[in-house]
């Protein structure tokens, strides 16, 4: 079985919000199709855990208002990349109570991306599957 | 003045319609191009914000059916149990293909890649106030309630569009041109899409939808036909 050609990373901007881009490479010889953000379907495949000590506690999508909302999807090239720029305090995410007290040198942010399968993603040729990044620290 | 001094008068004349059935062809031709093009222009299309992309007087869209909702009227709500309600339904149309003989050479064939599908949204102020503002970021912060948009996702993607930043093809019906059941997204004869409408349990208010089909050969986009409006009661 080969490695999972996508890998994670966080580029924080600041350490407060916390705010910056993740980072989804393909370091594979094909590209690959993942599901476009703005929809039920794509809205879901990124979150973040913040954890402090033994505490881990999950960053999500709130639920959003959708009125194009079809399985849109696009394609990461082979050894290319795609950006997610993020604000966890812009709205868009909860709990926000997760991220009181930052910046804080014991907390750590991770991102996870994730496609569960579906029918959909089977009729649309898109990745399934779990990656996260490396934590990084939010102090 | 002699018979052959009367065929050589009739040369010298300047030619008339009467005379000649290939000008009286001519003239007419002109003529019912140049009540087309100002039927057409008579009819801008004045909330879809379209712009002519490039013109082909040889061509024009001619509607078989639609455009179509399933279902009509007042969409059913589902309340998820993931703190959503979605409201889907599903629209289509079908478009003509036809030619006219050669001696009709003013006349425009049909053609189905002249025809292209928009959906439009209107939200009521019951929702704004629900939502705070728009549905979503990709109407902009002065989006107002009460008004006509082409309907967009949050990338700027809109339905129907076959080429162009705003088209995002997808397969299975959701948003795609077809002929003959095949992916057709330049000339397809048949369009289908998909939609469900989503937000959070606790929005309020209305979602209305409405079907156009515009000819996107004439000198500006005009509207061929537009479906009843169906409503989403959050």
């Amino acid at each position: 079985m080969s490695a999972d050609p996508l890998s994670l990373s966080i580029s924080l901007t600041d350490t407060a919000r916390p705010a910056g881009e993740v980072v989804l490479t393909n370091d594979g010889e094909d590209a690959i199709r993942i599901w476009r953000t703005g929809n039920d379907w794509g809205d879901g495949t990124l979150s973040f855990v913040v954890s402090r000590d033994d505490d881990a506690s999950t960053v999500t999508p709130a639920p959003q208002d959708y009125t194009r909302n079809v399985p849109s999807s696009f394609e990461v090239p082979a050894h290319g990349s795609h950006r997610f720029a993020f604000d966890l305090r812009d709205g868009s995410w909860e709990p926000e109570a997760v991220l009181a007290g930052l910046p804080d040198g014991d907390a750590r942010l991770t991102a996870v991306f994730e496609i569960t399968p579906t029918p959909e993603s089977t009729e649309h040729g898109v990745w399934t599957g779990q990656v996260r990044s490396d934590p990084v620290a939010l102090g | 003045m002699t018979a052959g001094s009367e065929q050589v008068a009739a040369l010298r004349r300047p030619a008339t319609v009467a005379d000649d059935p290939l000008a009286g062809l001519l003239v007419r031709a002109v003529a019912e191009r140049g009540a087309a093009r100002d039927d057409a222009t008579r009819n801008p299309e004045p909330d879809a914000g379209e712009h002519d992309e490039a013109e082909d007087e040889t061509r024009n869209c001619s509607i078989s059916t639609g455009p179509t909702y399933n279902p009509t009227g007042i969409v059913p709500v589902i309340v998820g149990g993931d703190g959503k309600k979605r409201a889907p339904f599903t629209f289509s149309a079908t478009f003509a293909t036809t030619s006219s003989p050669w001696w009709k050479f003013w006349e425009s064939a049909s053609s189905p890649d002249c025809c292209e599908v928009r959906q439009y949204i209107k939200w009521d102020k019951a929702y704004e106030t629900s939502k705070g503002g728009p549905p979503h970021g990709g109407f902009g912060a002065s989006a107002t309630p009460g008004t006509w948009y082409e309907d967009r996702d949050s990338a700027n993607k809109r339905y129907g569009h076959r080429s162009g930043s705003h088209s995002d093809p997808i397969a299975g019906g959701g948003d795609e041109y077809t002929t003959a059941g095949v992916r057709d997204q330049l000339h397809g004869d048949t369009y289908n899409g998909r939609d469900t409408p989503t937000s959070p349990v606790a929005r309020a208010g209305q979602y209305q939808f409405k079907l156009k089909v515009l000819d996107t050969c004439g000198l500006v986009n005009t509207v061929k036909a537009t479906s009843p409006v169906i409503t989403v009661n959050w």
